[in-house]
């Protein structure tokens, strides 16, 4: 009787915390998502000079929780891409958040006040291990200035203080021709 | 015996029970238990214990590739993310101003261009064909050397993440992105993405300025030891 007990405890246990091991966190798995793979023209609104495709779309709440692992609050994110249909290999010289009217740019984002706005949370070790995946994630998923080759596309994540888009913010880009010096500007306004 | 077999089978669930942290109401794992402790965030050391970004570069023995004089401007600051938390502060000088000299003594070191010049003005955001021109004939210069840094970061990842425990690896990544440009007629000669990085692991609850001080001087090495050995490799040749 007391082994039959015993065994029916054991199992019992097994069976509550076999979904507690199996739990994911939100935080790790958005490690393993990517923004999902497509050229520029295929963006709601892009841009076409020269052979360059620009195009940016607003990411959703869903695609907040997938990419990142929660709501991003103050701060609006934007997939943008790239596409190189030139012949030349080009750099992203400027990426700028400017006001649409005036084109005078607003205050530089810091990657580090979008995850403290995210604020993973959690206790002890877990805040850390989380609040260290958070912040890797979000820089390797950040555009960043790089070289473009022809035929590439190239994409990332701009995020946008809320307040900025609502007094008419838009994306300014310059990108660099790698031939011979020269540049070409995109404005693209954020909706 | 059979009431010890059952005292042993008891204690057995309990510790089980524990090590899964079961999700019963009212239970919760004692500090005995549990392996996490409290980590505390990367905070900037005190200014006379902060690491020294500079070092010595390794100079090249190889004949130049390219006569005539560049001139190496400052690096643009192009990075989405300060250092750590916000902010430089971690080294015991001005990060943009040391990885400027050690971009001019790294070209210097390299010995791919007969003489090289540091200039000191502030690079602009954008530089034309007249504006390079312009700063060419001011410094008599046959070749002008921007570059942009895109990452300098100090970044922290859990070896094991699902194991409790203090098992980061602290990396330090850099990256840059150089060209050179021919002075007269604006054509870029060179121009490429360098990234490295360089960690070591961490078991303490705090992270000091060992644990990046010297993972942070190797990333910038290799990445300006890649950055020369490219330029010699790719860079297009001047016809004179």
């Amino acid at each position: 009787m007391r082994q039959f007990i015993c065994a029916a405890l054991m199992a019992g246990l097994v069976g509550i915390s076999a979904p507690a091991m199996a739990k994911g966190d939100k935080y790790l798995d958005a490690l393993n998502v990517q923004l999902g793979y497509r050229e520029a023209t295929s963006y709601a609104v892009n841009a076409e000079k020269r052979g360059i495709d620009v195009g940016i779309e607003p990411i959703d709440k869903d695609g907040m929780q997938r990419l990142l692992g929660n709501d991003t609050k103050k701060f609006r994110p934007y997939d943008v891409a790239i596409t190189n249909n030139s012949q030349f290999r080009i750099y992203i010289n400027q990426i700028t958040i400017v006001h649409a009217g005036t084109q005078q740019a607003f205050a530089w984002v810091d990657l580090d006040g979008v995850v403290d706005a995210i604020d993973p949370g959690g206790r002890g070790n877990k805040d850390d291990m989380r609040g260290a995946a958070l912040r890797n994630n979000v820089i390797d998923k950040a555009l960043a200035h790089g070289v473009v080759a022809p035929g590439e596309t190239v994409q990332g994540i701009v995020f946008v203080k809320a307040k900025y888009r609502d007094e008419g913010a838009a994306l300014f880009l310059q990108i660099q021709n790698l031939k011979r010096v020269a540049f070409l500007d995109f404005t693209l306004a954020l909706k | 015996m059979r009431k010890t077999n059952f005292l042993k089978a008891v204690c057995l669930v309990f510790i089980t029970c524990m090590y899964f942290q079961a999700s019963l109401p009212g239970f919760a794992p004692t500090d005995a238990f549990a392996a996490a402790k409290k980590v505390k965030k990367v905070k900037p050391p005190k200014a006379k214990r902060r690491p020294n970004l500079s070092y010595r570069p390794n100079v090249s023995r190889a004949t130049f590739k390219y006569a005539g004089r560049v001139g190496v401007l400052p690096l643009r600051d192009k990075r989405t993310m300060a250092f750590y938390g916000g902010e430089d502060g971690y080294f015991s000088e001005p990060v943009l101003r040391t990885l400027s000299d050690a971009l001019y003594l790294e070209i210097k070191a390299g010995r791919a261009f007969e003489q090289v010049k540091k200039l000191t003005q502030p690079t602009a955001q954008k530089l034309s064909r007249k504006d390079i021109r312009a700063i060419a004939a001011q410094n008599q210069l046959d070749y002008i050397f921007i570059a942009d840094l895109t990452a300098f970061n100090l970044l922290r990842e859990k070896m094991v993440k699902r194991k409790k425990g203090l098992d980061f690896k602290i990396n330090v990544r850099f990256g840059i992105v150089g060209q050179l440009i021919d002075a007269q007629s604006g054509a870029v000669l060179w121009a490429e993405p360098i990234v490295r990085e360089d960690g070591q692991l961490n078991t303490d609850k705090r992270v000091s300025a060992e644990d990046y001080g010297p993972s942070a001087v190797a990333a910038v090495q290799n990445g300006f030891e890649d950055m020369k050995y490219s330029i010699r490799q790719l860079g297009l040749e001047v016809r004179k």
